[in-house]
Parts: C-alpha cells; structure tokens; sequence
C-alpha cells in the first residue's frame, strides 16, 4: 500500500498543486506567488516522475515504461516551458494567472494518467480531465470572443465526455473487462460489428477534436488568432503531445483489429487538415491564425504517419512531433519578444519591417517557419524526410505528391511572413525584448542546432523507447 | 586531404560567426567576407595541388560521416578538377560581386552574412557526393538567394522574389520525392554517380527521372520556366545580388550533369529530345529579345540565358569527353558575366543623373570603355581565352550530333553576340554633348589595376585553362 502511495507521489504532487494554487492565490497579493507555486509542484511532480519511472501504482492499470517515461517527460518540459512564458506575459501584463496555472496543472496529471494507463475505463474520465483543463484555460483568456468560443468548446465537451462514457459501459457490460488487450481481443472476434466500429471511431473523432484537426477543428484556429499568446502557445503545444501518445497506444492495441478501415479514415482526416490548414494560412493575416492553421498542417501529417499501424510510424511519428514542438515553441517564444506599447503584436502589418529592429528575433522566426516545412539544413527536414521516406516504402506515392503540393501552399503562407519582417516597410515602435526571451530563444536555437547536427542521438533514442515498449 | 576539404566546407560558417559579431555600419563584416574568400581560392588551389590536373571524371572521395546510422544515412564529400574548377569561378565571381559593392553596401553586415551562408551552400553542393547531401544543400541555398535578392536586390516590389523562390521551391519537392524512391529502391543513400544504375521499374524510372529533370531544369531558364530569371534579375542595383542570382542556373546545370547519366536509360532517352527543343527555342527567343532590347543589363542576361542553353545542350550529348569543356568554359562564364555585371552597375552609379548609357563612353571614360571592350571580348568567344577553345568544342559536338541543333546554337550566339558588340560601337558614337559628362570620373588606378589582373586571369587560360594548377 504505502509503495503504491509513494510510487503515486507524482500525481498526488500534482493533484496537492491543484488545490495549493487557489489557496496562494487567494491569501497572497503577490501576483508571482501562483507562478512559482505551480512551478514547484511540476519541478517535484517531474522529479518523482523520473524516480519512479518503472514503477506503476498499479501494475493492472497502469504501465510505466519507456514510452510512458519519453511522453511523461516530454510533457513536463513543455509544461515548464509554457509556465516560463505565460509567468513572463502575466508579469508584464500585470495580472493574475490562477487559472491558467490551474488549468495547466489539471492538464498535466490528466495528461500523465492518460500516458500509463491500460484500462479504458479510466480514458473517458481522464479525457474529460484534459478538456476540463483546456477550458479553464480558455476561461482563462480575458477576450471576450475568446470566451464565448470557451463556452461553445465546453459545451463540445460535455457532450463528447458523454459520448465516452457511455461507450465504455457499453463496453465493460459487453465484454467485462475494458483493459486494452481484453478489448483488442473483443475487437478482434466483432470486427464485423458496426457497433465496435462505431466505437473506435467516436474515440478518434474525441482525439481530433481535442487536437482541433479537421473536420473538427471549428474551435480551434479562429479561437487561437484571438486568445492571448500564452493560452495560444499551450494550446498548439500541450495537447498534441497527450493525444498522440494515447493515440499511438491506441493504435498498437484497441484500433488493430480495425486497421484497414481506421487507416483510410486517417488518411481522409490527415489530408483535409493538411489541405484546410495550408489553404486557411494562406488566406488570414494574423500571425497566430496562420501558425494555428500551420499545426493544424502539422496534425494531419502526424494522422498521416500513423496510418499504416506500424511501430516504425510510432517512431516517425515522435520524431516529427518533438520537432514540431521544438520549432513551435521557438516561434512563440520569438512572438513573445515582438511587443510594441506593451502590447503583443499579432497583426501582419504591425510587423512590417520587425527585421531592421528585431533582427534576431526574425531571424529565429524565419528559421523556425523554415524548419517547420522541413526546409534543410533546419531540424524539419528530418521530420518531413522521414515521413516522405515512409510513404514512399508505404507505396502511397500519390499521398506523397498530395503532401508535398500542401506542404508547398503552407509554405507560401509562411512566406508571407517573412516577407513581412524582411521586405516590407512599417513605423511600428517595438518595445526592448527581454534578456531572458532572448536565452530562452537561444537555448532552443541552441538545442535545434545539435540535433540537426547528430540526430541520430534523437532517432536513435526514440526507436529504442517507443520500438522496444509498443511495437 | 580530407582535412582541407571539411576546412574549406567550414570555413564560410566560421566566416559567417565572425560577421555577425561585427559591429554596425563597418567595413569589418566586409573584410570578414573578402578574407573567407581568399582563404576558401586558397583552399581550391591548395586541394588542386593535391589532385592535380586529373581530368577524368572520377571523384576523389574524402570525407565519410555517419550522419544517422539508424537510417543507414552516411553523408559523403568529395571532390575532382571539374567541380574545382567551377567552385573557382564561382568564387571568384563572388569576390568580383564584392569588389563591385558600393561603400554603404560593403558597410551592410547581414549582407555579408547571407552572403557567407550562401557560400557555405554553394561550397556543399558542389562537394556533395551522395544524394542527401546533394539534396541539402541543393535546397538550402534558396534561403539565402531569397534574402539577398528581397532585401538588397531592389527598391520596388519584392513580389517576383517570392514567385522565383516558391517556384524554385516546387523544383526542390520533386527532387525530395525522387530522392525519396531512389532512397528505397538502394535501400539507404546513394552515391550520385550510381543512380543510373539502380534497378528500377519502367514507371518508377520514368517517375523518378521526370522528378529530377523539372528539379533542375527550374533553376536553369529554360522556356517555360525562363520567366523568373528575367523578373529576378532586371533592376537589381547590386551587383553581387545579381551575380549570386546568375549563380542559380549553374546549379540546375551542374545537378545536369552530375545526374545525367552517361549510359542513358531508357526512360530517360524520352526526355532528350523535349529538352533540346526548349533548349533551342529559349535560346532564339532570348537571342532575339536581347537583341532587342537597348538596356545593357537585359542584353546580359540574354547572353547569359544563351550560354546556359548551350551548356545544357552539351550536358546531354551521350559522351563524357565534353565534360571538362563544360567546366572551362563555365568557369570563364562566370568570371566574365561577373565582371561585366559589376561594370554596368558601376557606369550607372557613375552617371547618376547623366542618362547612364555608353554612348561616346571611350571619350569621357576611356580607361573604363577599355575595360569593358576586353570582357565583351572575350565574351562574345574571340580567341583571347579559354572560353574560345572550350566552346568552339561543345559547339563542334553539337554539330556531331545534329547539324540542324548546331545551326541554330550558332544563329543564337551570333545574336546576343551582335547585340554586345553593338554596346561597344556605341562607345564610339560621339555624343552631341560630351561636355555634359564632364563631371563624371573614370576608373581609379586601383581599379585598373583590379580589372586588369581579372583580364590576364583570362587570357593565361587562353594557353592552358588550368595554368593555375601546379
């Protein structure tokens, strides 16, 4: 019992974090307080994390693996990287992050449970965890649009949250044991059954609209081009990593059985976020709509990677999230440091000619923005080399062509851009970037560079801790 | 060996550090630039004299490195005297598109920057030995063309850049999808000499070979595709913007040529007569524009669409023998095209508010009208350099294969010839008023000096193209 307590301790860490933060909140006046608190908790959730990596609360329940230490990780540097960048804006807004930091701290253990968990009567629950999260988040954007969107994205939700629980008993009543093998076996004597089809596909449709790829992304790009830039960097950062992770293990087991079926509906949904986000970038001049239409880009490429139900995909998959998560953060982090008047900037046209001024800050932008279409000699081009290299030993040529005729669309968005920074005029009066905005851009620079230089430290890592645990 | 070539494939990164911890509005970035140059022809002669004059087509390879072993990807370096020889013209252009900088240009650092960044691009692509390599930077030098060309190249729209590089882009997918099927079918990376030998299917090798062909032949300006290299070259104000933009096409060329293989595949032998049709179309349509056209500046690239066609043309002739012609002469091309590039940009910045033209030029700018004959000169093909030898060759091969192709390669010289030779005979058209240029100053002696070490660089090739090689 007491070894279950300790080697629960990163969610119960979490879980004190949860309820600690209000109550700093309340009794302090400081509006740092919440920030540190959070940061504390996350720090010693992570510590914990890494302690006890091999070792599951509850062997029958839960798995503790390298897998579920790669995505557990990765989640908490993003979590921590976010907190680093939402503190900044809060500081510098001088106002109260309470929710935000509740609303990350949900997110993270619901995220984590999701990662170890083998039992699917947990999934629903701990969906609704995450969802929770990402609405407290919206709730947390002092937009007004931005708000009413949360609404519309809690009452989805709710309804969605229902959807899932009511499958899952369903499915305990029917098969009685809802663990992950137990079901793949279920699956796999009814895969001529429309209801167990029916099943798997409300569970990637629930993935997608978390995500906020096509064709459900109707909360998700307009929304982000008008929250504020922290809620927008968690969103286009936080959840991905969460629902691929489950999404892959999903994959190795549940979805089996229904492969071929469940493949093309990845392929469709992969090629119209693929199709919608490169055309949507094309078409908006906010900076953060096109770079929420550009990770909706990127969602579809990784639908894409997964639909051969391989385990190779699983590890292509990871590569091209992590870099995607790299240039991604980068480029918030660069927008973090594009303030004019105390304002951010999200227009196009407020950036006109942001070169000549901020010429580092573009500069990374740029390169990031490359880096994101795969653009060698940047990072990217390993991640779109990769999945070009997949489908090609996949045979979908014509999914190859398809991919690279969108990939061309999104770039000419990005080229907007940059086009923008470098060779347009603008009087904007940008505010002096912060030192720290510029070590936290330099150390992710830093970061991206080495591993362009010896990926193989990255692939190779990657291969040994998805491949050996899933495949 | 191996170690001179990784010194001079970093070099312009180092070069690149170096700039950008300059200071602003300096001459230091400048220096930087001009001191990464020399070291990297420093570089070239010294790896010249490590594999001497060796005109055969083998590749001395030095340089392995296990980049992901996991993909079973190792990138390969190497390097002969045919892709030394132009990496040498490339360089040298560059130095002249330097040379030719205005003072508040050479105190520009990103220029500088870009710059470097472009050489260390160019200086991988043309040491690249394997397809991933060769796809990198094959690919990455557009960034840089990019910037130099939106931010320095122009005062008006940047419009036409964005069009050229989303264009260029398009070239570079399809080479990543060849690749892509190469890559399988070899079952890892592939060395690029042995392309034409991987066993493919008819279809795949069609596919593969369609794929490649319209990567390269998008930086080459050859009709359809010419449209970009007039919008991104006219109205360039800098020199070495121009001259990086000219670098373009000799890269569509050069992939031509390590590509096309010699034992020409079935699938491939469908393409060459596609080719040489365009090929010779661009080449009179242009010859006649040029012709046309009294700016100096579009009459060059005329003459440069011209040669490139012709090169073009050569690279595809099912031998190997021209292969050192091609690179004598492009190294010559791009020393002349360079030169006079800077020249022109030079006269108008000299006139400025003078109806920059060249009539009556001998009279008020003699010592730069004397300059400037030599390089038409020896651009039109006059024996008083290599470039007479090498193309007079290429130009006897072509007439081999096909005397119809031969004929109108030399109709289209003789055109773009005419419409240069008419630029000096301007020259000598007094002007009704010559007083009115008499404000106008003349080169420097420094500057003679300059262009008169460039034009014995030439004519000593006239004796031996590789006199330089000890």
């Amino acid at each position: 019992m007491l070894e279950n307590f300790i080697y629960g301790m990163p969610w119960l860490i979490l879980l004190l974090g949860i309820f600690s933060v209000p109550l700093f909140s309340y009794f302090s006046k400081s509006n740092t307080l919440p920030w540190h608190v959070t940061e504390f908790f996350v720090l010693a959730s992570f510590f914990f994390e890494v302690v006890f990596y091999n070792k599951p609360i509850n062997k029958q329940f839960f798995a503790a693996d390298y897998y579920t230490l790669l995505f557990s990780c990765v989640i908490y540097v993003c979590a921590l990287s976010l907190l680093l960048l939402a503190r900044r804006w809060h500081s510098s807004m001088s106002t109260s992050g309470t929710l935000y930091c509740e609303g990350l701290l949900v997110g993270i253990l619901s995220g984590n449970i999701l990662i170890d968990v083998t039992n699917f009567a947990f999934v629903p629950f701990l969906l609704c965890g995450l969802m929770l999260g990402n609405y407290l988040i919206f709730r947390h954007s002092d937009n007004k649009k931005g708000s009413s969107f949360g609404f519309v994205y809690a009452l989805s939700c709710f309804v969605c949250g229902i959807i899932l629980i009511l499958c899952s008993v369903a499915l305990g009543l029917d098969n009685g044991s809802l663990q992950y093998t137990d079901i793949e076996q279920y699956l796999l004597i009814n895969n001529s059954s429309s209801a167990a089809y029916i099943l798997v596909l409300l569970l990637v449709f629930c993935f997608v609209f978390i995500l906020g790829a096509a064709p459900l992304h109707f909360w998700y790009t307009e929304t982000l081009g008008q929250t504020i830039l922290p809620v927008m960097a968690y969103f286009t950062l936080f959840p991905p990593i969460v629902i691929f992770s489950v999404w892959n293990r999903f994959n190795m087991t549940m979805f089996m059985p229904f492969h071929t079926q469940v493949g093309i509906i990845y392929g469709a949904i992969a090629l119209l976020s693929m199709f919608g986000g490169a055309l949507g970038a094309c078409s908006v001049v906010n900076i953060r709509k096109i770079i929420s239409y550009g990770s909706m880009y990127h969602f579809g490429m990784m639908i894409l990677l997964m639909q051969n139900f391989k385990s190779g995909d699983i590890v292509n998959l990871t590569i091209y999230l992590l870099v995607f998560l790299l240039a991604t953060y980068g480029i918030m982090v660069s927008l973090f440091g594009l303030k004019s008047k105390g304002e951010y900037l999200f227009m196009l046209n407020d950036l006109s000619g942001a070169a000549r001024k901020k010429p580092y800050v573009s500069a990374m932008i740029t390169a990031y923005l490359f880096s994101l279409v795969g653009f060698p000699p940047f990072l990217g081009f390993i991640g779109l080399f990769n999945s070009v290299h997949n489908l090609v030993i996949n045979n979908h040529p014509y999914m190859l062509f398809m991919i690279l005729g969108t990939t061309a669309v999104l770039v000419f968005a990005y080229l907007q851009i940059i086009r923008t920074l470098y060779f347009a005029r603008g009087n904007t009066v940008f505010d002096r970037t912060e030192r720290g905005i510029y070590a936290v851009m330099l150390f992710n620079a830093l970061l991206m560079l080495s591993v362009s230089l010896k990926p193989e430290w990255l692939i190779a890592n990657i291969k040994f801790m998805t491949e050996g645990t899933l495949g | 060996m191996p170690d001179l070539l990784m010194i001079m494939f970093l070099l312009p990164l180092i070069g690149c550090l170096f700039a950008m911890l300059a200071p602003k509005n300096t001459g230091n970035a400048f220096n930087v630039a001009i001191f990464t140059m020399s070291a990297e022809l420093l570089m070239i002669l010294l790896l010249f004299s490590k594999i001497g004059d060796d005109e055969t087509a083998t590749r001395h390879i030095m340089q392995t490195y296990d980049w992901i072993n996991v993909l079973n990807l190792k990138i390969s370096f190497g390097i002969n005297s045919f892709s030394l020889i132009i990496l040498l013209g490339v360089y040298l252009a560059l130095i002249i598109g330097l040379a030719g900088l205005a003072e508040q240009m050479r105190k520009n650092k990103s220029l500088m920057l870009v710059m470097l960044y472009f050489v260390w691009t160019m200086t991988g692509f043309f040491i690249a030995d394997d397809i991933v390599s060769f796809y990198i930077f094959y690919a990455a030098m557009l960034l840089p063309m990019f910037m130099l060309s939106g931010l320095f190249g122009y005062d008006r729209n940047t419009l036409p850049v964005s069009r050229f590089f989303m264009y260029n882009f398009c070239g570079v997918f399809c080479l990543l999808a060849a690749m892509a099927f190469l890559y399988r079918f070899y079952h890892g990376n592939i060395l690029l000499e042995n392309i034409a030998f991987i066993d493919m299917n008819k279809r795949i090798g069609i596919a593969v070979w369609l794929m490649s062909c319209f990567a390269f032949i998008s930086r080459i300006p050859v009709w359809p595709f010419h449209y970009w290299f007039s919008s991104v070259n006219y109205g360039v104000k800098n020199p070495l913007v121009y001259i990086v933009g000219n670098m373009l096409p000799l890269t569509g060329l050069y992939a031509m040529i390590r590509f096309w293989p010699l034992c020409v595949p079935e699938s491939v032998e469908l393409l060459v007569p596609f080719i040489e049709i365009l090929s010779i179309l661009t080449m009179i349509f242009i010859a006649l524009i040029g012709f046309a056209n009294k700016e100096f500046l579009y009459k060059l690239f005329s003459y440069n669409t011209v040669y490139y066609m012709l090169f073009l043309l050569a690279v595809i002739l099912p031998t190997d023998t021209l292969k050192m012609n091609i690179a004598y002469s492009l190294f010559i091309f791009m020393i002349v095209g360079a030169s006079l590039v800077v020249l022109d940009i030079k006269m108008e910045e000299k006139n400025v508010g003078n109806n920059g033209n060249y009539h009556g030029m001998l009279a008020y700018m003699p010592k730069f009208a004397k300059v400037l004959s030599f390089f038409v000169l020896i651009a039109i093909g006059l024996p008083i350099s290599s470039f007479f030898w090498s193309n007079f060759v290429l130009i006897s091969a072509l007439f081999a294969q096909n005397v119809v192709i031969g004929t109108f390669v030399v109709l289209a010289i003789c055109l773009v010839a005419t419409s240069l030779i008419n630029e000096l005979y301007d020259m000598h058209i007094q002007s009704s008023s010559v007083n009115q240029y008499s404000g106008v100053t003349d080169l420097s002696n420094t500057e003679v000096m300059f262009w008169m070490s460039v034009i014995s660089l030439l004519l000593l090739s006239f004796f031996d193209p590789m006199w330089f090689v000890f």
